[in-house]
């Protein structure tokens, strides 16, 4: 055990950069400060909702669903997102060489992949599930024996989704690996397995009617929550009326399913682990060395097809930046197919007092949030940096000045992210037949945001570089500078979608919130690109790999 | 054509490399040797663009790397000691991303790329990805793309690690070549038997300080130049 936990030890401190307080050589930035700042924002955020939801289920008396529901989301949010961060966690980092010479069994090398994959999920899991245990805790009237059983109970919940997770990576890198094309493949199943996830997911609250926020629709929600989940229903169990037997059972579930998916990962690791190491050693085409013609192009298209390149070459990248923007594609067909649907739920609703026609003028600015939704949630040029590793050199010893190389990578992300978005707008814009002025703002909306985060992003990389990431699933999912433009995206979203939404209804109108909004971000973008020229290019030059 | 300027950097208090000064002239194939953690590297990194330095300057062909980097870099050609390429690309893509770079016309491009790849016996690979070459693989595309835009200056951090016997025979006759064409090589390496042979002058750095420059036959005299090395490193 003594030799799992050196390991463990090693591993964690070449992998926890996100929360690295002290500073690296050659890093000037103020440690993990910023991280935590945005992790307590957002523990703020869970609990303002905790409390609402309380305040919903208290007077029917089954505030005690606040747990279940609170734990049911959290663990949702943690398959889906472990689906795809798996594969590139367990197979084919770069420790593995280092690993598998070790004289240690193979199901300790992966408990230890299990083990910072858990660890990190922990504290992630604690920022949504500690908010709501505090809420209960200091306005139910609880037991004693609810401070422990929560302790417990927020140890063990991320396990479950975990093992869940890795053995869906594990099967999806198990097939993939037999194609050519296995990133295409991989990437593919990736999405498939989160989406039916998710829909799997939602189909347990099938008992939602509608989106109110009464306590009725709350407990109802909480209740499928608790059948359909068996640990979060023994956890609201536990709450009320304490039993050990019970916290026994909870034990004994999740740790069966951990060793059990210790043991069966570790049967098939080697196996998938050589195949994810094989390449594909491309075309066997030999080159016509009479008749050789090469292309040749500018400097900036040559570097953002080299992004490209590094982009389709990366599953994990792939399904980081894509499933926002597929979300949103999928968000602007509900909403153009079940919008009357919707309409009349909402202006049914008592909380909502507002006519149905009101709410149809509202529709541009509907389309508008959506599309923050997708674009001010996907960062991909926050890892562009620190993907390059140690390739970083070579861009540096180019006759390009840094101010192209990094355009490159912003165009890159703009180029991934614009042709959905765009096509999403014009469709909502025809269906609901928007008037000129609301298309182009939402036009304009859909370009200026999603640049203005991709230049927000490049920046924070460029601040919180990982040069040595041992995968790229911890640079993309697992790095500070995700992280903090992750929970930045969730800040600017909630501001941005609350302000459109916000001054439609005032005086202001519609196109008056979409141009307001839209102006705004004009600025703030301008004011990014010209930071990123006067101080990004000397950061991308001060970066050491 | 290289002119290093009372250069030192520093990482926090320890100075990497502490106030040197050489010059390599047009025409010279240049050794620089040191033991590991001498500070080799980060003199050849300054030199390429890749760290800055905290004082001094260093002159490529009369211009400074510090105010005109891209000037500089255009001329240079960089070989590192683990060539760290773009793996997902293919090594023609690779070669030819870095003629685009250099803005190479097309009509040149075909024909120096085929030299080199016949003569580091690499042609058949061209077509494959990166991540499917040995070290030794990659170090030829490497070389390749760094010698496809005919730079004026080639530096290299170890440029033989990993080459087969084949390829070392190659890449010498080829700096000879080079130097013979009015280039400038300047190297640094741990095989002392090579850089005698092969280089006109030679550089020893110890600690980040220059203890000894000059021409090949100055700094070793009537000795080897191992011998020479050992004896200055006690």
């Amino acid at each position: 055990m003594r030799q799992f936990f050196v390991l463990l030890k090693a591993s964690l401190t070449e992998g926890m950069d996100l929360f690295r307080v002290k500073k690296k050589k050659g890093d000037k930035s103020s440690g993990a400060g910023a991280t935590f700042a945005l992790m307590v924002m957002m523990f703020f955020i869970v609990w303002v909702y905790a409390n609402s939801w309380f305040d919903a289920l208290s007077p029917i008396g089954k505030e005690s669903l606040l747990l279940p529901f609170v734990i049911v989301i959290t663990t949702i949010m943690t398959l889906i997102e472990g689906i795809y961060k798996s594969s590139s966690l367990m197979y084919n980092t770069r420790d593995d060489d280092l690993l598998l010479t070790l004289p240690i069994p193979r199901w300790k090398i992966v408990a230890l992949k299990l083990t910072k994959f858990y660890l990190f999920e922990l504290i992630f899991n604690s920022m949504f599930l500690l908010p709501a245990m505090i809420v209960y805790l200091t306005r139910a009237t609880i037991a004693t024996s609810f401070i422990p059983v929560s302790i417990l109970v927020l140890v063990m919940m991320p396990i479950i989704p975990i093992v869940l997770s890795c053995l869906i990576g594990a099967v999806i890198s198990a097939f993939s690996s037999k194609f050519k094309k296995r990133t295409v493949v991989q990437v593919i199943f990736t999405f498939a397995a989160m989406i039916v996830a998710m829909v799997v997911s939602f189909s347990v609250s099938a008992s939602m009617n509608n989106v109110e926020t009464s306590g009725e629709s709350i407990a109802g929600i909480g209740e499928t929550m608790a059948k359909a989940y068996y640990p979060a229903g023994l956890y609201e169990k536990m709450a009320t009326n304490f039993e050990v037997l019970d916290l026994g059972i909870f034990a004994l579930i999740h740790l069966v399913i951990a060793g059990l998916g210790i043991l069966i990962l570790a049967k098939s690791f080697f196996r998938i682990n050589t195949r994810a190491k094989m390449t594909d050693r491309g075309t066997t085409k030999k080159i016509d060395s009479e008749k050789i013609e090469l292309k040749a192009q500018k400097p900036i298209v040559a570097l953002i097809k080299k992004e490209f390149s590094r982009f389709f070459g990366t599953p994990v990248f792939i399904t980081n930046a894509g499933f926002g923007i597929i979300l949103f594609v999928i968000g602007a067909g509900l909403l153009c197919w079940k919008f009357d649907d919707i309409l009349v739920g909402v202006a049914s609703s008592e909380d909502f007092p507002i006519d149905i026609e009101s709410l149809r003028k509202l529709i541009p600015v509907i389309a508008y949030a959506l599309m923050c939704f997708a674009t001010l949630m996907s960062f991909i040029t926050s890892s562009m940096i620190s993907l390059e590793g140690k390739s970083i050199n070579i861009l540096k010893t180019l006759p390009t000045s840094a101010t192209t190389i990094l355009r490159a990578k912003i165009i890159m992300a703009m180029l991934v992210i614009l042709p959905l978005v765009l096509i999403g707008d014009i469709v909502m814009a025809i269906w609901f037949g928007f008037g000129i002025t609301e298309t182009l703002l939402l036009l304009i909306g859909s370009i200026v945001l999603p640049a203005t985060m991709q230049i927000f992003g490049i920046l924070t990389n460029l601040k919180y570089p990982t040069m040595d990431a041992e995968s790229d699933m911890e640079i993309v999912k697992q790095s500070r500078s995700t992280m903090i433009c992750s929970l930045a995206g969730i800040g600017a979203m909630t501001v941005t979608v609350g302000f459109v939404i916000g001054l439609a209804l005032s005086d202001l109108g519609v196109v008056g919130s979409m141009g307001v909004v839209t102006g705004v971000y004009i600025i703030i973008c301008l004011l990014l690109e010209y930071r990123l020229r006067k101080v990004g290019t000397k950061r991308f030059n001060e970066i050491a790999a | 054509m290289i002119e290093i300027r009372n250069v030192t950097k520093k990482y926090g208090d320890k100075k990497a490399i502490d106030d040197i000064s050489f010059k390599v002239e047009t025409g010279e194939i240049f050794a620089f040797i040191g033991h590991n953690g001498a500070g080799k590297t980060t003199l050849i990194k300054a030199m390429v663009g890749i760290h800055d330095f905290d004082e001094g300057d260093i002159l490529i062909d009369g211009k400074s790397i510090k105010t005109n980097p891209i000037e500089c870099k255009k001329k240079i050609a960089y070989i590192p000691d683990n060539p760290e390429l773009y793996e997902n690309m293919k090594a023609i893509d690779y070669i030819n991303f870095i003629c685009d770079m250099y803005e190479i016309p097309a009509s040149k491009r075909g024909a120096t790329i085929m030299k080199y790849a016949k003569m580091f016996e690499i042609e058949d690979a061209l077509m494959s990805p990166i991540n499917s070459f040995s070290h030794g693989m990659k170090q030829k595309v490497a070389l390749i793309s760094a010698l496809a835009h005919e730079p004026k200056v080639l530096i290299m951090d170890e440029p033989f690690v990993g080459l087969d016997p084949k390829a070392i025979f190659d890449m010498k006759e080829l700096m000879r070549d080079m130097v013979e064409h009015g280039g400038t090589i300047f190297f640094s390496t741990h095989i002392l038997d090579m850089a005698e042979k092969l280089c006109t002058r030679v550089a020893i750095v110890k600690k980040g300080k220059l203890i000894k420059v000059g021409s090949m036959k100055s700094v070793k005299g009537d000795k080897s130049l191992e011998k020479v090395f050992l004896e200055l490193e006690k």
